[in-house]
This record gives C-alpha cells, structure tokens and sequence, in this order.
C-alpha cells in the first residue's frame, strides 16, 4: 500500500474475480492506465529522435539496469516465501545479473543487462565514460528509487511484486520491442548492436508464463487482486515515469534537472 | 587532546583473532555444525524435522538480504551464485534442487509427509527461533554489507578450518549406515543435504567466501570491531543452551 485508507469492509464483499479472469483485467488495466506507449517511446518508433538524444536515453537509464532492477528484483526475492515462485524469480535475478553468473552449471555466457545496456550504448556512440559520468535526471532517479523502495517495503507484498514484474514484461514486450524493430529500420543500428534487446525480450517469454500462472493462483481474494492491481498499474506508472525527463529533454529548451555530483 | 586512531589489524592477524574468539568461546568442543537434528530413532529424528520445518524456511531471508546490499559488483554476483546454489541449482537447468527441498526430502524418509511439512510450514515460528532468527535477519539487513557477509564465517566459514573435510566425510559415513540401520528407503536423498552442507564442491566455496570478504573489506578497526561483534552474536545464536 502506499498513502490509500484500507479498503473497508464492505469494499471487500465482492467475490474475487476467477484467476484467468484477473490476468486479463490486468492486461485491460495496462490499455486503460497507458492507451499509448511514453512519449519518448513513441517518438523513437517513429524516428523522431537524433542520435544525440539516443545516446542520452542510453546514459539515463543505465543507472535503472544496473542499480534499480538489481536491488528491485532482489528485493522482491526475500519476500517471497512460496517456492516454486522463488525459483522462478532466482532465475530472473540471473537473468538481469547476467547468465554468464552459472557458467560453471550451464555454459551459458550472456552478461548482465547492464554491460548489454553499455555495448548498445557503444553500437551507438556513447562510450562507457560517458554513460558512467553521465548524472542521471532527477526525475528518472526519484522513478527508479520509488520502484526500489517499493519493492523493498511494505508498500507492494511479494505478490504485489509479481504483479509489477508482469506489468513490466508486458511493457518491455510491447514497446521495447519495437524499439529494437526501430532501431533497425530508423536509425541504421547494427543488429551486433542490439544484443540486450534480444536478450531482455528473450527472457520476458519465459518469464510471463509463470507470472501469469502466480498471479491467477494466488490473487484468490478480493484484497489481494485489488492491491495486486494497484501495484501493476504502478509499476506501469513508473516505467514512464522512468522516459519522462527524457522527453522533456528533447523538446523544452532547457535540461530538466540533473541528480547532483 | 584527540583520541588516538588505533590501528586496524592486518587481514591475516584479525581472521587468526576471530579463530581465537572462537576457540575460547567452544572451550574446547567441534567447531563444526552437526547435521542439525537431533535424536536416535527414526521417531527421534522426524520430531526434530517437525521442528525445523515450523514456520518455515528462512534461507532465502537471510542469504537474499546479505544479497541485496552489496556495493561491490563482483562479490554481489558471488553471493547471487550462492543463492543459486542454496535456492536450488534446478532454477537455471542445473542438477541440485534446493535446500529447503532437500530438507524436506530427508524429512519424508523419516516419515513425514509433504502435506503434513506444508502444514508446519504455516504455524507459528516457535518463540525462540522467532527471536534467534529475527536478529538474524536484522543483523542481514541492517549491517555494513561486509560485516553481514562475514558472519558467514561462524557456519560455513568453519567448514575450511583443518580436518573439516574428515570430519564431515564421517558425518555423511555414519549418517549414511545409521539410515540404513533405521530402514530408511531413500539413504541417498536422506544425507544428500548433509553432502551439500559439507565442504566438498560448492560448499568449500562458501566456506571460503566469507573469509575472502574479510581479507578484502576488514581495513579500518571500526570495520573489524563490528565484524568481531557479530561473529561472537551469531555463536551465542547457534548455542542451544546459553542463549
């Protein structure tokens, strides 16, 4: 919960919607919130953006891949005490920490979403220095830090958490996955280039199965389904959130405010 | 007049000064972990299960604070392959489930069954382990990231101390045929978290973690005192009478 009352009583004599049934509320709810895709998004799918402001998006959000999703996923993680939902989400935190973590179980190689940021970075100009000095825009940094509080903390329970996972995954999926159609067709982006859009679509497929199957299953009261959605709807808010300074960037005269050194 | 800055130990005198806090603080007794159960008889031994299993498995709690914490990249990505190892390899396609699935494989040898361990799981955790686990989890969540990672050395980080290898080899040994005595069907899966807690493999890994942490981290006394603080908490933790 964030600052809402608690839902009375009375709020909470209507049945539970069945399990699938919720899924697809949620799916309607990611519509009803966000019809359209962030304005920054928007604008790059159309190829509306220069370069430059490209590279910016790159440095910008670089601290949300390496710092946010670590500590948000992880988070969520310890307060999680239904196993096989565990070890899914174990699986994930190797995912965003990298693959190449179990080398010695798997042979698999993939980096962290982090160093794929940083190459597509490279693929499009901006070099690591210029990602890593990079201060990050106020309003990216309070989006990312709200997503790691409330991960965190009593504001969203572990299931709310699968519920923010589900809403970013279908958020990556839709637009990120454009993005990266974009990038290609747009702006001339060499596909060696766009490693970490195919690695973070690639393992959203095998994550929102799972997180659908969790959510159908344990959102089995009212109470919960109603604070499961306002987490989504959350999650959802802070992923534009995350594009918003960006835009304003690339369209108001001056930066918005910057994080201090 | 300003209060002279003492000196930190070097990382080799200050592990050797917690051997020591050790040594005095067993008078003499194994500092190695036992299989944590205890009793002779199958019956014995499935009470001591029934009360393990109570109020759940905290394993994630803990090793996923000392986790979330870690400033440093490369150790983190250590402690997430030691989550991996702990919260069950089969979560990346790898070969070993989790503990807390492997305890409860070693409880349904000893007559248990999965509904009856479900059921367990959902009661209250027994006041004691409610208090010796909730400043666990304090001590995870809120020290200095290295000092939780070094309180990983009373356990696991016993496990690298001289004749532990002989000393768990024994363990399993004896476990296994006293299994056997008991009619257990399954000795294999009966000892097999046992083999995952004994420094063979991974585990010897572990053991040695916490120690590099030390090595790495324990620069100023400031650090050092805390680091010792928690090593002698976590022993009065694990004692079953004194605490």
């Amino acid at each position: 919960m964030g600052n809402q009352p608690p839902f009375r009583p009375d709020e909470l004599l209507t049945p539970p919607m069945q399990g699938t049934a919720f899924v697809h509320f949620l799916q309607r709810e990611k519509t009803r919130k966000h019809p359209a895709a962030p304005p920054f998004l928007h604008a790059l799918v159309r190829g509306e953006l220069s370069i430059e402001q490209l590279r910016m998006w790159v440095q910008d959000l670089y601290p949300y891949w390496n710092e946010g999703l670590v500590f948000a996923t992880g988070a969520v993680y310890i307060k999680t005490n239904d196993e096989p939902s565990r070890t899914q989400m174990l699986r994930r935190m190797v995912d965003v920490e990298g693959k190449e973590v179990v080398n010695d179980l798997t042979g698999a190689t993939t980096p962290a979403y982090e160093e794929l940021w940083l190459r597509f970075g490279e693929g499009i100009g901006v070099s690591r220095e210029e990602v890593l000095e990079w201060r990050q825009f106020t309003r990216t940094y309070f989006s990312m830090r709200t997503l790691m509080t409330y991960s965190r903390y009593w504001d969203w329970t572990w299931l709310d958490g699968v519920a923010t996972w589900y809403a970013a995954d279908l958020y990556w999926r839709e637009y990120y996955g454009a993005a990266r159609q974009a990038l290609v067709d747009r702006y001339g982006v060499a596909e060696d280039a766009l490693e970490f859009f195919d690695v973070l679509l690639g393992d959203l497929a095998t994550h929102l199965p799972w997180e659908e199957e969790a959510l159908a299953y344990w959102a089995c009261t009212t109470e919960r389904q109603l604070t499961a959605a306002r987490a989504f709807r959350e999650r959802l808010d802070i992923e534009y959130q995350l594009l918003f300074a960006l835009n304003e960037a690339r369209t108001a005269e001056r930066l918005p405010f910057q994080v201090p050194a | 007049m300003a209060e002279q800055q003492r000196e930190a130990l070097s990382a080799g005198e200050f592990i050797e000064l917690l051997e020591q806090t050790r040594a005095e603080f067993l008078e003499g007794k194994s500092p190695y972990r036992g299989d944590s159960t205890t009793g002779r008889t199958k019956e014995e031994i499935a009470a001591s299960k029934r009360r393990f299993h109570t109020g759940g498995d905290p394993n994630h709690r803990f090793e996923g604070e000392r986790y979330l914490h870690v400033t440093d990249k490369a150790i983190r990505r250590k402690q997430l392959r030691k989550l991996v190892d702990e919260g069950g390899q089969t979560t990346v396609g790898g070969p070993m489930p989790s503990h807390p699935i492997l305890a409860r494989w070693h409880s349904l040898e000893m007559g248990l069954s999965d509904a009856e361990i479900d059921a367990l799981e959902k009661e209250d955790t027994p006041a004691e382990t409610l208090v010796k686990e909730g400043w666990w989890f304090d001590l995870q969540r809120s020290s200095h990231w290295a000092v939780a990672l070094s309180s990983a050395l009373v356990g696991e980080g016993s496990k690298r101390l001289p004749g532990a290898v002989e000393h768990y080899e024994k363990l399993i040994e004896d476990a296994r045929e006293h299994y056997a005595s008991l009619g257990v069907e399954n000795v294999d899966r009966a000892v097999q978290l046992l083999i995952e807690h004994a420094p063979f493999g991974a585990d010897m890994e572990h053991a040695m973690f916490g120690e590099e942490v030390v090595r790495e981290t324990a620069t100023t006394a400031e650090v050092q005192d805390e680091m010792r603080r928690a090593f002698i908490l976590t022993m009065q933790r694990n004692t079953r009478d004194r605490v």
